[in-house]
């Protein structure tokens, strides 16, 4: 088969927006072997040298249980406020807010997990996008299903609205994927911006309602609060779960297309900007 | 359609990098910012710390030819390579590649050390391109040529080196792209896999374009078709093989003879010979450092001595970069008396006469001796070069001796 590439400067620029989508998901279905090998390699060599293995990642998860048990049983932590015990609740909250901040650095991590190879061979860098956001994925799914499983069994009720749940992991990916993937790319060349920015991403933690409920009573944490979007993204997320009824969902649904926009917006600002930082990585 | 005849175009390329690394940082920042919002920086113009790493380079390279391209290090050769292989892009000009590419830039990428031979197969397999199937397919292959033996299940990190860089470009050299470029990868191995890495690379030649960059000048004469010379980024010389290693031969020999120090270096000395100095001069007396093959050079030591020695044994010994002693001009001449040292000013001339040295750079060490064979002074120091012609490119080696083929 014949056909030619063309290298010339800020080539990238010239590509239409609408194309450097359809490039770009074409590239990621092309590649899905690639990302699927890199995937089985940084998966499962993680745990390869250790002697518990791929327990680890039963591991992990066991122990926020532990905490949750011990605080349940104790009591300490009871305001009553939320429609399960609170422990329960912090437990959830606390693992969607992992979801959410687990797909800001894998994406935030795209170019650097092709260390190694990425001055040497010239392959799409949005599959590692979609590699270290798939990867995380896969752990979170694993944690996920064993504290759900646990707290069932310890009596907490869950809505049948759950079913829904995996949907609310899509806007949380396409927000958390968007931030990540730029500062991603600034990561390569000015270190400490993104250094800022991971933590101010930790801070937003307090302005979430993940470990206390979103009726809270201090005023200017309400007002940060109603103008977080985390707080509708997780929120409804949970709701799902754990509520007969889901709160804000028209703000949510907007909210939700918006972070689809965003996500859109990054990959291209992503697509034309890595071109131009990429050999700084040598 | 028709089909054009060329693999790569190379037209006007140039590229840029900073010296400074947070100045190219803080540029980069600058260029990420104006990309954010849509605006192309401008790449054709240098910024402060700036330096063009490749400056307006043209060729272009047939289908089914090797193609060298020879420099010193830092000339741009690498940068090259990775803009043809579209790992970034120029700052000006136009690459255009004629078919799909594999690189042996270097070889084992990804590789992940836990994991076994087999495994690493198909994941640095993937990442060069290759198809789950291509790579089953020619799974056998890879290993044979590879020649792991019962390695091929124990994790990568238990390998030897030379096992890892053997694996590594079997596996790339099983990938036949249209358009291959090869960089220094043979400089490691031992010498019959680098036989059949050479081999190969003339195998898949018929269907391959190949780009091949190499210090080896051997390497380079052996099997390019065409050869570019590049230095600090810009074309000097685009080529046949024997002139363009001559012409790189003859632009580097000036320069590389300046990167050795002249200085005499006494390291072991009785202190009875002193204030030695030597001069390299032509028949003429004239002090130069570059000679042609076949022209005289005179070697003449001028130096003190506090005794007087009788029948001492002198010697001057040419030696090659790599510190081998290629000849030694001993003053032993069986039946002769030799010339003794005075007390006093003594001056010594050397004549070689017959000089078949090969074009190269040279330096000179000494080990004086008194009759009874006991150290008086030893030295190393001065330098000079052998002149490239193209007619001795083929030949290689330290001398050029007579000889003969005779067919019976």
């Amino acid at each position: 088969m014949e056909y030619k590439t063309i290298y010339t400067p800020n080539q990238r620029f010239k590509v239409n927006i609408f194309k450097t989508w359809y490039i770009m998901f074409r590239n990621v279905y092309d590649y899905r072997e690639l990302i699927f090998q890199l995937f089985k390699r940084d998966f499962l060599m993680t745990y390869k040298k250790s002697f518990l293995g791929i327990a680890w990642i039963l591991i992990t998860p066991l122990v926020g249980i532990v905490n949750w048990a011990f605080l349940n049983y104790t009591g300490v932590l009871d305001p009553g406020e939320t429609t399960i015990p609170y422990p329960a609740y912090v437990l959830l909250s606390t693992s969607i807010w992992g979801l959410f901040m687990g797909f800001y650095v894998a994406s935030s991590n795209t170019l650097n997990a092709g260390a190694g190879f990425i001055m040497q061979v010239k392959f799409p860098h949005e599959a590692l996008l979609f590699k270290e956001n798939f990867q995380h994925l896969v752990n979170f799914t694993i944690s996920f299903v064993i504290i759900i499983t646990t707290l069932m069994l310890f009596g907490v009720k869950f809505s049948f609205l759950s079913i829904f749940f995996p949907l609310t992991i899509l806007p949380l990916f396409f927000l958390g994927s968007s931030i990540g993937l730029i500062v991603g790319v600034i990561n390569i060349v000015a270190v400490d911006i993104g250094r800022v920015i991971n933590k101010l991403m930790e801070l937003l933690l307090y302005v979430t309602p993940v470990l206390f409920a979103s009726n809270t009573e201090n005023e200017n944490l309400q007002i940060a609060l109603k103008y977080n979007p985390l707080t509708y993204l997780l929120g409804v997320a949970r709701d799902l779960l754990i509520e007969k009824n889901v709160q804000n969902l028209d703000i949510y649904l907007i909210i939700s297309l918006v972070t689809f926009l965003i996500f859109l917006l990054a990959l291209r600002l992503f697509y034309v900007s890595e071109d131009r930082v990429i050999e700084k990585m040598i | 359609m028709k089909e054009d005849p060329f693999a790569i175009k190379v037209e006007n390329v140039s590229k840029k990098f900073s010296r400074n690394l947070r100045r190219s940082l803080f540029l980069g920042t600058l260029d990420l910012a104006k990309s954010f919002v849509n605006l192309p920086p401008d790449t054709t113009k240098l910024r402060k710390s700036e330096f063009w790493s490749l400056r307006n380079v043209s060729f272009e390279v047939k289908k089914g030819e090797i193609f060298g391209i020879i420099g010193e290090n830092g000339s741009g050769k690498s940068t090259l390579l990775r803009l043809i292989a579209g790992i970034f892009p120029p700052d000006d000009g136009r690459i255009v590649v004629n078919g799909n590419v594999g690189s042996l830039i270097a070889v084992g990428a990804g590789f992940h050390p836990h994991m076994t031979g087999r495994e690493n197969i198909f994941l640095n397999g993937t990442i060069l391109g290759m198809s789950r199937s291509e790579i089953k397919a020619k799974f056998d292959d890879i290993v044979k040529f590879a020649d792991i033996g019962d390695f091929l299940d124990a994790p990568v990190s238990t390998y030897s080196s030379g096992m890892k860089v053997r694996l590594g470009f079997s596996i790339a050299i099983h990938r036949v792209p249209e358009v291959l470029l090869v960089d220094e990868v043979l400089a490691v191995g031992d010498i019959s896999f680098k036989r059949k890495c050479m081999e190969r690379m003339e195998d898949i030649r018929k269907k391959t374009s190949i780009i091949f960059i190499s210090h080896d000048m051997r390497q380079v004469e052996r099997i390019c078709n065409r050869v570019m010379v590049i230095d600090k980024g810009k074309e000097l010389y685009t080529g046949e093989t024997l002139n363009a290693i001559d012409f790189y031969y003859k632009h580097t020999i000036a320069k590389e003879v300046q990167n050795i120090d002249p200085k005499l270096i006494v390291y072991e000395s009785t202190g009875d010979i002193y204030n030695i100095t030597l001069n390299i001069t032509n028949e003429k007396g004239e002090n130069t450092e570059i000679f042609k093959h076949k022209e005289k050079i005179v070697f003449e030591f001028n130096f003190e001595s506090r005794s007087e020695y009788q029948n001492p044994i002198l010697g001057l010994d040419i030696v090659s970069p790599e510190g081998i002693t290629i000849t030694s001009l001993k003053n032993v001449i069986f039946g002769h008396q030799r010339p003794s040292i005075k007390v006093g000013h003594n001056n010594f001339r050397v004549i070689l006469e017959d000089n078949s040295l090969m074009p190269g750079t040279y330096r000179i060490a000494f080990k004086w001796r008194k009759q009874d064979n006991f150290s008086l002074v030893s030295a190393t120091g001065g330098r000079f070069a052998i002149q490239s012609e193209p007619e001795l490119v083929p030949f290689g080696g330290y001398f050029k001796v007579k000889y003969k083929w005779i067919q019976n």
